[in-house]
C-alpha cells in the first residue's frame, strides 16, 4: 500500500496549491491528485504533458419528451426539487433522483449518462500526477474525487511511488470526505485569523471523526500571532500533531508567475520552512518515520 | 432583489467583499447579508450578531422490516445507492441519502415512512440596520446543497440580499447562485485566481447571470488579467490593492475597525457600481 497524505484546508486561499506543490517537488519519488476538482490548480503553474484522458461520466441528464408527456403531472408533483415545471425539467435544481423516470407510467422521462469533465493524467519533472476538471456547474464532485484518487493510486502502484500526495478541496463536505477516506493522514493547512481557526476546528473534527491523524501547519503566521499560539493550544489539547509556522512571503506569488515551486528559492527563508514543516508532517504521519 | 458574490475559489475575498460592502452599502439601502457558506460560514466572525438559531431537518426513510416483502423497488429506484438489498432485505445507509422520497413512494406495501434527521442550522440576527442570516451544515452531513436551497427559498424580502457564497463552482455554488439577479465575483489576478475566475464567470455565463468584477489584491502585474475581463466583457468595478494592514484587521475579525480607521477609497467604485445597479432595478422592477 502506497502511503497517501491529503492536504486539506477547510478555508480556502491558503497557499494550500502552493505548499502541495512544494512537498511533491520535496518528496522523493512521489505521485500527486489534484482532488479539488472544481478549482484545479496543481496543473497551472507546473509544466506537464499529458500522458492519458478520459472522459468522467457521472449520473445522468434527465429530459422530458414533448411528444410522449401526457402531461398526468405525476413527476412534478413527486419531484421534490421543484426542478419539474410545464412539463420540463430544469438542469440546474434536478438532482438526478431518478424518481420521475421510475414513475412516469409513459415513458416519456428520458435520461442520458452524463458528461461531468474529464480526468488527465499528467508528467511532470517533480513526477506524474492526476487531475480532474469538473465542468463547470456539475455535481458529482465527490465521485470525480473518487476516480481521480482510483487512477492515482492504480498508477502509482504500477510505478512503484513511494507516495501518494492529495491536494484536496476546501470545506467539508462531500469532495472533501472523499479526499480523505483511507488515507494515511491528512495535513490541515490554515492561517492566524478567527476564520482560519473556526474552518480548521470543523476540518480537524470531520477528519478526527473518521480516525484519521492530523498534522496542522499554519501559513502566513506573521499576520498574527496570539491567534498562531491558539490553534498551536487546539492542537495541543486534542492531541493533534503540530507541523510548524511558515511566515507570509511574497515568493508564494513570485513562485506561481514563475512556474516554479517555492522550495525552489533555495536561499529564501520560506523555502527553509516549507522544507522543515515537511519534514515535521512526514515524522508525525508517516508509521515508519515515528 | 438579490446579488451573489462569488469567486472560483475560498481565499479569494469573497467574505471580505461580502461584509465590506454590505456594511458600507447599509447605511443607505436595506441590507440582507445571507453567508451560504455553509460549509465554513464565517461573516459573522466580523459582525457578532447574536444569532438565533433554528435546527434544520431532512427527511430519511426508515423501514418496517415486518411489513416488507423484500420486493427491491426501493433499492432499484435510489439514484444514490443509499438502499442495497442485503439478503433479500433493504439495508438503509441514511448518510448518502438526497431525501428525494423515492423509495417511500414506490413501496408496494408502505413498509418505508419518513423521519426527520437534523442536518445543520439557520442562524439570524442583525447587525446594525442590516439583517443577516447563515446557514451551517453539521460536519459530516453531505447535504450542502439542500441546506443552501433552504436557506435561500426566500426571495421576497424588500431588503437588498447580499449572498456570501461556497467556493468552487460545483453544486454549492450553483444553488447559491440560482435566483441570483446579479453575480460579483471576487478574482485574485495571480495564475491560480485566474484559472478560478474562468470557471466561475463560465458558470455565471451558463446560468445565464449578469456578472461584474472585483480584483483584489492587485499587486501590479495584472495586464493579462484585466485583458481577460475585457475580452470576456466583464465589467470591473474596483480593484483593491494588497493591504497588510486588511490583513490584521481582518484576523480578528474587525472589518469594522478598518472601514472606520482606514483609506477604503478602493472600495468606492464597487459600492458605487452595486449603488446604481440596485437602483436601476428598483426603477425597472
Ligand atoms: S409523469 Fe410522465 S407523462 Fe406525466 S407529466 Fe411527467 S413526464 Fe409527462
Ligand atoms: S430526476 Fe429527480 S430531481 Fe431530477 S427532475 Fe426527476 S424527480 Fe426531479
Ligand atoms: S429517499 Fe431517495 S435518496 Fe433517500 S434512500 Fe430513498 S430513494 Fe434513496
Ligand atoms: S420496496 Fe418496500 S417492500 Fe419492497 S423491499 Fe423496499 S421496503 Fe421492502
Amino acid at each position: 500500500m502506497v502511503d497517501t497524505i491529503a492536504v486539506i484546508s477547510g478555508k480556502g486561499g491558503t497557499g494550500k496549491s502552493s505548499l502541495t506543490r512544494a512537498f511533491f517537488e520535496l518528496e522523493k519519488n512521489a505521485y500527486a491528485a489534484d482532488c479539488d476538482v472544481d478549482g484545479a490548480n496543481l496543473f497551472v503553474s507546473l509544466d506537464h504533458d499529458i500522458v492519458e484522458s478520459e472522459d468522467f461520466i457521472a449520473g445522468f441528464d434527465y429530459e422530458i419528451d414533448a411528444e410522449k408527456c401526457v402531461h398526468c403531472s405525476k413527476c412534478e408533483k413527486l419531484c421534490r426539487f421543484g426542478a419539474i415545471k410545464d412539463f420540463k425539467i430544469d438542469s440546474f435544481l434536478c438532482e438526478g433522483c431518478n424518481v420521475c423516470y421510475y414513475v412516469c407510467g409513459s415513458e416519456a422521462v428520458k435520461k442520458s449518462p452524463k458528461n461531468c469533465g474529464k480526468i488527465h493524467r499528467a508528467k511532470s519533472n517533480a513526477g506524474f500526477f492526476v487531475y480532474g476538471r469538473l465542468v463547470a456547474g456539475e455535481e458529482n464532485s465527490g465521485k470525480m474525487v473518487s476516480r481521480v484518487r482510483e487512477i492515482s493510486k492504480k498508477h502509482a502502484e504500477e510505478i512503484g511511488s513511494a507516495m501518494l500526495i492529495i491536494d484536496g478541496p476546501p470545506g467539508v463536505g462531500c469532495p472533501v470526505i472523499a479526499s480523505v477516506t483511507a488515507t494515511t493522514g491528512v495535513v490541515i493547512v490554515t492561517e492566524p485569523t478567527l476564520s482560519g481557526l473556526s474552518d480548521l476546528k470543523r476540518a480537524a473534527g470531520l477528519v478526527t471523526g473518521m480516525n484519521i491523524p492530523v498534522s496542522i501547519v499554519i501559513n502566513r503566521a506573521d499576520i498574527n500571532t496570539e491567534i498562531c499560539e491558539q490553534i498551536e493550544k487546539f492542537a495541543a489539547d486534542n492531541a493533534l500533531s503540530f507541523a510548524g509556522r511558515i511566515n507570509y512571503s511574497a515568493i508564494f506569488n513570485e513562485s506561481q508567475r514563475d512556474r516554479r515551486s517555492v522550495v525552489s528559492y533555495e536561499e529564501s527563508s520560506a523555502a527553509d520552512e516549507v522544507k522543515k514543516v515537511w519534514k515535521n508532517i512526514r515524522k508525525d504521519l508517516l508509521k515508519q518515520e515515528k | 432583489m438579490r446579488i451573489v458574490v462569488v469567486s472560483g475559489k475560498g481565499g479569494a475575498g469573497k467574505t471580505t467583499f461580502s461584509v465590506i460592502l454590505s456594511i458600507l452599502l447599509s447605511k443607505e439601502v436595506d441590507i440582507e447579508l445571507i453567508d451560504s457558506d455553509v460549509e465554513e460560514p464565517n461573516s459573522n466572525l466580523f459582525l457578532n450578531s447574536a444569532l438565533e438559531s433554528a435546527s434544520v431537518y431532512r427527511k430519511i426513510p426508515r423501514l418496517n422490516s415486518e411489513i416488507c416483502t423484500g420486493c427491491g423497488k426501493c433499492a432499484d429506484i435510489c439514484a444514490y445507492n443509499s438502499v442495497v438489498m442485503v439478503k433479500q432485505k433493504p439495508l438503509i445507509f441514511t448518510d448518502l441519502c438526497h431525501s428525494c422520497g423515492g423509495c417511500v413512494e414506490v413501496c408496494p406495501v408502505n413498509a418505508l415512512t419518513e423521519a426527520d434527521d437534523k442536518y445543520g442550522e439557520i442562524g439570524s440576527g442583525t447587525s446594525g440596520n442590516m439583517m443577516f442570516k447563515e446557514g451551517r451544515i453539521d460536519v459530516g452531513k453531505i447535504q450542502s446543497p439542500m441546506l443552501i436551497k433552504e436557506l435561500l427559498a426566500d426571495k421576497s424580502s424588500d431588503r437588498v440580499q447580499i449572498v456570501d457564497a461556497p467556493p468552487g463552482t460545483a453544486c454549492n455554488t450553483v444553488q447559491a447562485l440560482y435566483g441570483a439577479d446579479f453575480a460579483l465575483i471576487v478574482a485574485e489576478p495571480t495564475p491560480f485566481g485566474t484559472s478560478d475566475f474562468k470557471l466561475i464567470h463560465e458558470l455565471t455565463r451558463v446560468m445565464n447571470i449578469d456578472s461584474a468584477v472585483v480584483v483584489n489584491k492587485d499587486e501590479g502585474y495584472s495586464k493579462d488579467f484585466y485583458k481577460l475581463c475585457e475580452s470576456l466583457e466583464v465589467p470591473v468595478l474596483a480593484a483593491v490593492a494588497f493591504d497588510e494592514k486588511l490583513s490584521q484587521y481582518y484576523s480578528v475579525g474587525n472589518l469594522k475597525g478598518y472601514l472606520e480607521n482606514e483609506d477604503i477609497t478602493s472600495y468606492k467604485g464597487a459600492v458605487d457600481g452595486l449603488k446604481s445597479l440596485i437602483m436601476s432595478e428598483k426603477k425597472n422592477g
